[in-house]
């Protein structure tokens, strides 16, 4: 079994194959194309960094902004100083409070968090699971949580000795989802279809308790459940804003120092795999990242569909889909939608509030069915 | 230099329906190495035992000695590249982007400079630099190919699976990537592993090939001189076949006849 193995003797290789395998050993550093990929590279890298900036400055403005507004009507600027010279204790204390209790509402502050953490997920959720349809709901964890929320909400007498019940209640339950599913990738194999499968089973067990609890229910607590499950963001308190704002923060920090990892498992789990990836035990860590991250926010605002579904896809339109890019990107767009969805929400028909729910799902609805139609223009 | 072992591998997806029986091979010096087989046989199940990607039911892999079972997935990464026939990629990303990947187990702190570098020789190997900040998605399924070859390429291990290189290729491109994989065996150094369905282009480019048959065991290794003979052809595909001599490199040559059809197809 001999045979040539030297390039130099192989008649077989042609002249333009020893020009290809010529530039591999070439020093390219000078070379013109070269240079210009390298430009070109460095100039969409610069461009999304530029997008996610300025959605971010656009957030935090509108942030302001709605923070500022209220019914009674004031000087916005004047406001705005106040709660400045508040911050560095310039101000009238006496005016201050008057000023935070008024202007600063912890709504705004969670929708700006929230919008966030929810959009993360759903960034995290598509791409390892290679799903355009994944979020928190097809993973049944949104479910889970709504069932936590009517139990709570159910026994009426506890809701009122112990309000934070409905967030404990809902952040369990929506962990059940996630241990079922790893269960079942135990037993089977964490295949992103079979996760989908198992949290679209678990969301119709869940929905379905969740009617029986309806059905057993008062009146009173049924007004109640209804506002949660349309999500509000008025449901927020002070108290509420720092564990939302440590999960979250938690939520990106750690996905985006995975985010080179879940670019390849993006790629396939074979293709992963012997990229030296574990593909079922990193799809599985992000699942349970996202159940955390997504339950630390339903559970104070209630359910809001529709930013973990829609940001990634917007996000996807403008910075592609390299996860290093695409989760801040999604974090600063969820950002912007659920502040100005809240903002919306309180001004549109004042002074009755709309939940930003509602809100998220009458924008987001269409925003969707447009991202369906643009799916054969190569969307993803 | 690099040595790939496979003592004894049996491997099946579901107890009871073995796929690979009794597999042994011994590699030992730089080649292209083309698997050949019939649908089915469990040529690319054989691949994936040699990345890693599923583990044998029985006996083992060695790379340079070492079994891949005690190495981590990162560590026979480093050692063992792996382009898949078909790429999953339900998200993408640009082109350059999308080679990148194959540098993953490459990327330090500051290392973009020397990535891109690798990355754009890639593309210049497979002439897809045009297509550098276009979206992976946006490209024809032989485009696809040229970028899975090049994130492939980039990956730089002594050892290079590929499944299938040559699907959705033009002919031009079949031939150009076949004597490509052969040039860089030789001027790299290499071993690369790779399933092929034309039996003429492995006859003119594989150094040595391994040809597989029902149920899953190897039939012959060897050189194309040894292994592509009418006989072999006609036992493990099923087809009458005429091999002659192409006179011009003196590499067999396959003019192939009628199907002999049984229940199995």
């Amino acid at each position: 079994m001999e045979y040539t193995s030297d390039i130099k003797e192989d008649q077989l290789l042609s002249e333009d194959v020893r020009d290809s395998l010529r530039e591999w050993r070439k020093d390219v550093s000078e070379d013109e194309t070269y240079s210009k990929t390298v430009e070109d590279y460095k100039h969409s890298t610069k461009k999304k960094m530029i997008f996610i900036v300025v959605t971010l400055i656009c957030a935090i403005a509108v942030t302001i902004y709605s923070l500022q507004y209220s019914p009674l009507v004031g000087d916005a600027w004047e406001t705005l100083c106040i709660l400045w010279d508040s911050l560095w204790g310039k101000a009238d204390p006496e005016s201050s409070i008057v000023h935070w209790t008024l202007y600063v509402s912890p709504p705004v502050l969670g929708a700006l968090i929230g919008g966030a953490g929810l959009a993360i997920c759903g960034a995290i959720m598509q791409s390892v699971l290679r799903n355009p349809m994944a979020d928190p709901y097809t993973t049944g964890i949104s479910s889970g949580a709504s069932f936590g929320a009517a139990l709570a909400i159910a026994s009426g007498t506890l809701l009122l000795q112990n309000p934070s019940l409905i967030v404990i209640l809902a952040f369990g339950f929506s962990m059940i989802p996630v241990m079922v599913i790893l269960s079942i990738s135990k037993m089977t194999n964490a295949s992103p279809i079979t996760i989908i499968m198992t949290g679209i089973g678990i969301m119709y067990i869940f929905n379905a308790l969740t009617s029986l609890v309806k059905l057993k229910g008062g009146s009173t607590a049924m007004a109640a459940l209804d506002n949660w499950l349309m999500g509000d963001v008025q449901l927020v308190e002070w108290a509420d804003l720092l564990p939302m704002t440590l999960i979250v923060l938690a939520g990106i920090i750690i996905s985006m120092y995975l985010a080179g990892k879940m670019n390849v498992l993006a790629t396939g789990d074979d293709s992963a795999k012997a990229l030296g990836i574990n593909a079922d035990k990193l799809r599985i860590f992000c699942l349970i990242l996202t159940a955390i991250v997504s339950a630390g926010v339903i559970s104070f605002t209630g359910l809001i569909g529709f930013v973990g579904l829609v940001c990634p896809h917007i996000a996807r339109m403008m910075v592609g889909a390299d996860n290093k890019y695409l989760i801040p990107a999604s974090a600063v767009i969820g950002c912007l939608l659920m502040v100005a969805g809240h903002f919306v929400g309180k001004t549109i028909i004042a002074p009755t509030l709309i939940p930003v729910g509602i809100i998220m799902s009458c924008i987001g609805g269409p925003v969707f069915i447009w991202l369906v139609m643009r799916k054969n223009k190569g969307a993803w | 230099m690099t040595t790939l072992d496979i003592n004894g591998v049996d491997f099946g997806y579901d107890k009871g329906s073995i796929v690979l029986h009794d597999i042994n091979l011994h590699i030992d010096k730089p080649g292209l190495y083309c698997i050949l087989g019939p649908n089915g046989v469990g040529k690319s199940t054989m691949v994936k035992c040699v990345s890693k990607i599923v583990t044998p039911l029985k006996g083992e892999v060695l790379i340079n000695g070492e079994n891949i079972q005690n190495m981590t997935h990162k560590d026979v990464a480093k050692v063992v590249g792996y382009v898949p026939a078909f790429s999953q990629d339900t998200f993408s990303m640009s082109v350059v982007d999308t080679i990148m990947i194959g540098r993953h187990n490459h990327k330090r702190f500051g290392s973009q400079v020397k990535d891109l570098e690798m990355v754009y020789k890639a593309m210049m190997m497979m002439r897809i630099v045009s297509l550098a900040d276009r979206n992976y998605n946006e490209l024809s399924a032989g485009q696809h190919q040229k970028v899975s070859i090049a994130r492939g390429i980039v990956q730089e291990t002594p050892v290079l699976i590929l499944d299938e290189p040559t699907a959705n290729l033009d002919v031009k491109f079949q031939v150009y990537v076949m004597e490509l994989l052969r040039g860089i065996t030789e001027e790299l150094g290499i071993i690369i592993l790779t399933i092929c369905h034309d039996l003429n282009v492995a006859a003119k480019y594989a150094h040595e090939i391994i040809m597989l048959e029902r149920p899953g065991k190897i039939f012959a290794t060897g050189t194309p001189e040894e292994v592509l003979t009418a006989e072999n052809i006609e036992k493990v595909y099923g087809i009458k076949c005429k091999v002659t001599n192409d006179g011009e490199f003196g590499v067999p040559l396959v003019i192939l006849g009628a199907p002999i059809m049984d229940n199995e197809f």
